[in-house]
């Protein structure tokens, strides 16, 4: 039997449902309250560092939390059930300049997220589903410099604050992105979880240096490079005036001639980032604006998993 | 400039558009849309690395484009080439249309179908199409119209050199066609060769440059004609084209050439090749046999072709002429005689009707199927019948001669020419001297008779008379022949008209013993040289049965020849210069009579060649057989008792015959065994022996000498060295000299003339007037009717009239009666007037009329054969004239029309176009970067892997792990 489209959770995943919710916060509360219900019985409950109790282990469970130690006493499986950690500090980091702002209008009549749109959605939503677990997490928007700053906290409250911040932080100027990461570096005192949403459209020297400054501060950095599908495909055709945004210089041209050219450059390009973040240890996420955003919830909660389970002794 | 276009405002407009690829790129430049776009890095990093090649390539179909309009407008403009005038004949232009009206134009192949013969589709091509064609040109045009045949100027019959030819107007077309209404096929062959002379001719009035020249050449195009004149066609086309003249060769013949169809079809036509007496004089109440030769140029068989013939416009119902089949492709000879009497038509002239001896026998092809010429289905022929033939028979003086006594030299002679089957003929008789004093012409033949000596100048008299008259000389050598002037003037090495040399000394004569040995031998003692010789002339009618004629003399003459002896003859060798002439052959020769034990060396010879060679297995069955008659050659060879020769003869025939008794399979085919390749040599041995052993010495030997015949015996025609002619075998006797005499005065018969050849008669020098009268005589047999209806004969002029005159000529030691006007197909009679000589007797008139004849018919070899030339050979033959035209083709007609030639007219533009339009289009889908659905994952794969929502294959160092994939 056909689900029909209401019963399906992650129908708020699909960019083109979340742009017809205007309220950034409802946007994120549907979105992880979709994404959730489509983990089902989701293991994510329950980490912690301080142990609690032990229950009997059920099909599904993390192996790594079975307490071999009872095992060799009993012979029975059983896991470690521990006090959940609520000073997990998370930020996330949004480009809020210019070039986020691509196609905008377009998006907007087609009823689909631009490069920024998406990006603040997918940070409101990041920002909800940790304090939803009771983590802690902070925003920092920037362009050519940081605009706004949310510290972390995980009261319920704190969600307005972040969609205050999102929204008002209109995309403008010039990215300079080692400036901005070390500010972001200078306010967040003790060691974090560190999610940059941003296209990256800069020079990719002072880019790779911010990002391992934040890697020096033994942040886990992870990286969503956000592009419109228009950047990744070129799919313009006819005499088109390209007007650089971020003080870049205008092109006319015919966009059939230069596309190869152009796509040549971009893989170029995306490799240069893809291995410059992987060689200093962040993660990175291609993210296109059409792509479900469960796609980087995923990618994100994978991270803070990893975050908190790395002091974790077994 | 806009003299170059035949539309030049569509040419202004074609380069205004030339400019819209280039406005269209303005354009586009001014319509854009504008796009704000932040990954402008890339794209400036692609503009500058693709520029210079996208530069190149935009700019090359760019042009390619303005090549294109610019064709375009060029061809609707109607290009006309870079010199416009070139195209366009500017000057006058005379048009000289050279008609062939020669009788293969008469093809009535087409009219069958409704059409016309090829001759009404000339004249319909050049007043219908030709000249409204010409006549369209914005320059002055003009017009001679020559007729092939003759080269006769049709627009001006008087032939004034003056007359300007004709302006080619509406009047102009229509004078043309009164001239050609009355105009028909003429009977005369000729080459195109002399049209194309006369045309050239026509222009030679022509000042410098001024006047354009164009020739147009009208005809049925044979292969025949083009074949034979191929290389003076060739150099007669190129004398006119070097001069600038345009030569038209339009092929009027039907079915009309087509492209796909380079031999085209042809019509079936069958005609008369030649008809010919083998007597041109004969008294009356004679016969005389024609050879009809029938041609079928055709390619399909025909069956029961008959021949109806004439003797002076009167059907012959004794004659029958029947082809059962005649193949295509093929000719067919039949004989028929006719008998020169009244009851046949014949007459033989009077005083009043001195003409009336010339009888014209005409014969015309009946039940012919599809025949496309009428004309060729003519043939005449003339035969003067006289009352009596005249023989001069020359012998030693009467005391001499002794001609009334049956030991004189010439008594036999005089008794079969006055008393027996030869009574057509009428004897006179005379010495060497008169040789000097007649007129030799007025025989039919003349006979030497053991005459001892000749003068130089009766050598001479005698050899004009048979070189040059076509009279025939029978010599028969006797016991007083002078062989020392007969070797220096009658033979004289071989130039003389005595076909050999004679031996120093005749044979002598026989012993008892010998005739005895001869009379007990049964063997014959003529013998027929070899088998063809019974086809000669001299023999055929011997050795060739014919309806009505005695199937059996050959056989009667043959036994004859056994019981005929001859005891003294000339022994002339069969070595010289005389063997390898090919105009001299010996028809009846002697055995021979040498010891047969003068062979026996050959025979051992003979035996061993064979004996060398028949060894092997394959020779074993015939091994028996050869045995047994070499056996029996050696036996008679050796034989003590000197057999006659003749029984080694025999049996060196029964060695070379294949089968010795007919029917009986079991003996060896001998054949076979002279066939194997290791028996050549034994063969031509026993071949050599076998005739060498048969024939003796020749005895009969016939020649042509010049237009006429001389025929030479080793023997007289009296005893004691022969008794042949008085003896036993005078069957034999009566009927060879029959065919002697038939052969000695059928010399002179007429050559196959055509229609137009000239016709040369020598005379002897002062003894004619130098003016002869000619006249014309023919029946035509088309319109003879079933029946007896006899048709009247047509003469030009008709009796009463004076004839025409012609001139005669001294040259070369002789007057010549030159004649070159024969138009008609019949008889041509020429009247001279001979002068009497201080030689002559007294009683002979003064002058003395004398009557010639000469036929000249159809040129059915020339005509006949409508087989067309290959389209391809026009090329090759005549080599710089414009491509062959079909009367269906009009299209070439606009070149007449001066209708200026563009562009369009081409096809290299249209192909160019295309060609352009071709690499266009290639540059446009090359340039037009349709995206391709591989270009993505090609050129950028990392973009490739996120459209595709999955995780990009690393390329190298150390990747990620693979991100997760949405929603997972």
């Amino acid at each position: 039997m056909a689900k029909r489209p209401e019963d399906d959770p992650r129908r708020y995943l699909d960019p083109q449902v979340i742009a017809r919710i205007s309220q950034l916060d409802l946007r994120a509360r549907s979105v992880v309250e979709g994404f959730l219900s489509g983990m089902h019985k989701s293991p994510v409950y329950g980490q912690s560092v301080e142990f609690v109790q032990h229950r009997e282990y059920m099909p599904g469970d993390d192996l790594r939390r079975i307490d071999w130690k009872v095992w060799s006493r009993s012979d029975k499986f059983v896991i470690k059930q521990y006090e959940a950690e609520t000073n997990l500090r998370s930020y996330v980091v949004v480009d809020a300049s210019e070039s986020m702002l691509y196609g905008a209008d377009q998006h907007r009549r087609r009823g689909t997220l631009y490069k920024y749109d998406y990006t603040a959605t997918a940070a409101a939503c990041l920002a909800y589903l940790t304090t939803k677990q009771q983590d802690s997490c902070g925003l920092i928007t920037f362009d050519e410099d940081v605009r706004e700053v949310i510290p972390p906290r995980s009261s319920a409250r704190h969600m307005d604050a972040v969609t205050k911040a999102l929204h008002v932080s209109k995309p403008k100027a010039k990215t300079d992105p080692m400036k901005i990461m070390r500010r972001v570096a200078e306010s967040m005192p003790s060691r974090g979880l560190v999610a940059v949403f941003s296209d990256f459209l800069c020079d990719r020297e002072p880019l790779f240096k911010g990002l391992e400054m934040l890697r020096h501060r033994r942040h886990d950095v992870m990286v969503f490079h956000v592009l419109d599908d228009d950047e990744l495909t070129f799919p313009f055709s006819g005499m088109t005036k390209f007007e650089g945004l971020e003080e870049q210089p205008h092109l006319l041209c015919e966009p059939r001639s230069l596309r190869d050219g152009y796509l040549e450059a971009l893989e170029e390009y995306l490799v240069e980032v893809r291995r410059g973040c992987t060689k200093i240890g962040v993660d990175y996420n291609l993210v296109r604006t059409s792509d479900y955003l469960d796609a980087v919830l995923s990618r994100f909660l994978f991270q803070r998993m990893s975050s908190r389970a790395a002091p974790v002794r077994r | 400039m806009m003299s170059f276009f035949l539309n030049p405002w569509v040419m202004a407009a074609g380069l205004g558009l030339a400019a819209t690829p280039v406005i269209i790129h303005l354009i586009n430049r001014i319509r854009f849309r504008r796009v704000q776009w932040a990954a402008m890095e890339f794209l400036l990093k692609a503009q500058k690395k693709m520029r210079r090649k996208k530069v190149l390539e935009q700019l090359l179909l760019l042009l390619l484009r303005i090549l294109l309009v610019v064709l375009a407008g060029l061809l609707l403009s109607r290009f006309l080439g870079s010199d416009p005038s070139a195209s366009k004949e500017t000057r006058p232009v005379l048009h000289v249309v050279v008609l062939d009206d020669t009788p293969s134009m008469g093809d009535t192949g087409a009219a069958a179908a409704g059409g016309k013969d090829a001759f009404a589709r000339a004249k319909s091509m050049v007043t219908d199409k030709l000249l409204p064609a010409v006549a369209k040109a914005s320059t002055p045009q003009t017009l001679r119209l020559v007729r092939l045949s003759d080269g006769a100027d049709l627009l001006n019959p008087s032939a004034n050199p003056d007359r300007p030819a004709d302006a080619i107007t509406t009047q102009g077309i229509e004078a043309v066609k009164a001239a050609l209404a009355a105009e028909k096929p003429s009977p005369l062959h000729a080459s195109v060769v002399p049209g194309l002379k006369r045309a050239k001719e026509m222009f030679a009035g022509l000042k410098g440059n001024e006047t354009a020249r164009v020739v147009h050449l009208v005809s049925d195009m044979r292969s025949a004609d083009w074949t034979r004149d191929a290389e003076a066609i060739t150099q007669a086309v190129k004398e006119l084209t070097d001069e600038g003249v345009k030569v038209h060769l339009i092929d009027v013949a039907a079915p009309g050439r087509k492209v796909d169809r380079k031999s085209p079809a042809y019509s079936d036509n069958v005609g008369i090749v030649e008809l010919k007496p083998r007597n041109r004089v004969t008294a009356y109440e004679k016969e005389v046999e024609f050879d009809i030769r029938v041609k079928n140029y055709g390619s399909t068989d025909l069956k029961d072709v008959r021949a109806d013939v004439f003797v002076n416009g009167a059907t012959n119902h004794f004659v029958n002429v029947r082809f059962d089949t005649l193949p295509g492709g093929q000719e067919a000879t039949q004989t028929f005689t006719v008998t020169f009497n009244s009851t046949q038509g014949a007459t033989t002239g009077t005083r009043e009707d001195p003409l009336g001896r010339f009888n014209v026998v005409t014969a015309m092809l009946d039940n012919t199927g599809s025949d496309a010429i009428a004309a060729d289905n003519v043939r005449h022929a003339v035969v003067e019948v006289k009352e009596k033939l005249s023989v001069l028979l020359v012998t030693r003086p009467p005391d001499e001669d002794k001609p009334t006594s049956k030991d004189g030299d010439s008594f036999s002679l005089r008794l079969l020419f006055e008393e027996t089957k030869l009574s057509g003929t009428e004897v006179v008789s005379g010495t060497p001297a008169d040789l000097d004093k007649r007129d030799l012409r007025e025989f039919s033949s003349i006979y030497l008779v053991n005459i001892p000596a000749l003068t130089a100048s009766q050598v001479a008299n005698l050899e004009r008379y048979v070189k040059v008259d076509g009279g025939g000389v029978g010599v028969f050598l006797g016991p007083n022949v002078g062989v020392e002037n007969y070797n220096n003037l009658a033979y004289r090495k071989g130039e003389g008209f005595l076909p050999f040399p004679l031996p120093p000394e005749p044979t002598p004569p026989l012993t008892k013993e010998q005739k005895k040995k001869r009379d007990d031998t049964l063997a014959k003692r003529i013998l027929l040289r070899d088998a063809a010789a019974k086809s000669h002339p001299a023999l055929r009618g011997i050795y060739e049965s014919k309806a009505g004629a005695d199937k059996d003399t050959a056989i009667k003459v043959e036994l004859s020849f056994m019981i005929t002896s001859i005891d003294q003859h000339w022994p002339v060798a069969r070595i010289g210069k005389w063997r390898e002439d090919r105009s001299i052959q010996e028809l009846y020769c002697l055995p021979n009579d040498q010891a047969i034990s003068e062979f026996e060396a050959r025979v051992k010879k003979l035996t061993e060649a064979i004996k060398a060679k028949y060894g092997e297995a394959k020779f074993e069955k015939y091994r028996g057989t050869v045995d047994g008659i070499l056996s029996r050659m050696r036996e008679l060879a050796g034989d003590p008792e000197n057999p006659p020769l003749t029984e080694l003869a025999r049996e060196a025939d029964k060695l070379l015959s294949d089968q010795i008794s007919e029917g009986d399979a079991s003996e060896a085919l001998l054949r076979e065994f002279w066939s194997q390749p290791e028996m050549a040599e034994a063969r031509s041995l026993a071949q050599a022996l076998r005739d060498s052993s048969r024939f003796g010495d020749p005895l009969y030997v016939a020649r042509k000498y010049g237009s006429g015949r001389v025929a030479v015996f080793t023997i007289p025609v009296s005893a004691p060295w022969t008794n042949w002619p008085l003896g036993p075998g005078l069957a034999g006797w009566v009927a060879v000299m029959t065919e002697l005499q038939k052969y000695l005065s059928g010399g002179s018969t007429d050559e196959n003339r055509t229609i137009g050849s000239p016709l040369d008669l020598p005379f002897e020098l002062g003894r004619y007037k130098p003016e002869a009268a000619w006249s014309f005589l023919t029946y035509d047999a088309a319109t003879a009717e079933k029946g007896n209806q006899k048709i009247p004969p047509i003469r030009d002029p008709v009796p009463g009239q004076p004839g025409k005159k012609v001139a005669l000529d001294s040259r070369d030691g002789a007057m010549h009666l030159g004649f070159g006007d024969s138009k008609r197909p019949g008889v041509y009679l020429f009247a001279l007037t001979r002068l009497k000589r201080d030689t002559d007797p007294t009683s002979a008139p003064s002058e003395r009329p004398e009557y010639h004849a000469a036929v000249f018919n159809f040129d059915t070899e020339q005509e006949g054969d409508l087989k067309r030339v290959h389209t391809d050979d026009f090329a090759r033959t005549a080599k710089g004239a414009e491509e062959v035209h079909s009367l269906e083709d009009d299209a070439w007609l606009g070149v007449l029309e001066q209708k200026p030639t563009d562009l369009s007219s081409g096809r290299w533009i249209y192909l160019l176009i295309l060609c352009v339009l071709i690499f266009e289009q290639a540059l446009a889908v090359r340039l037009s970067y349709h995206n391709r659905p591989d270009e993505l994952e090609m050129f950028a794969p990392s973009a490739a892997a996120a459209m595709a929502g999955r995780t990009v294959v690393p390329t190298e160092g150390a990747e990620p792990a693979a991100a997760a994939e949405p929603g997972a």
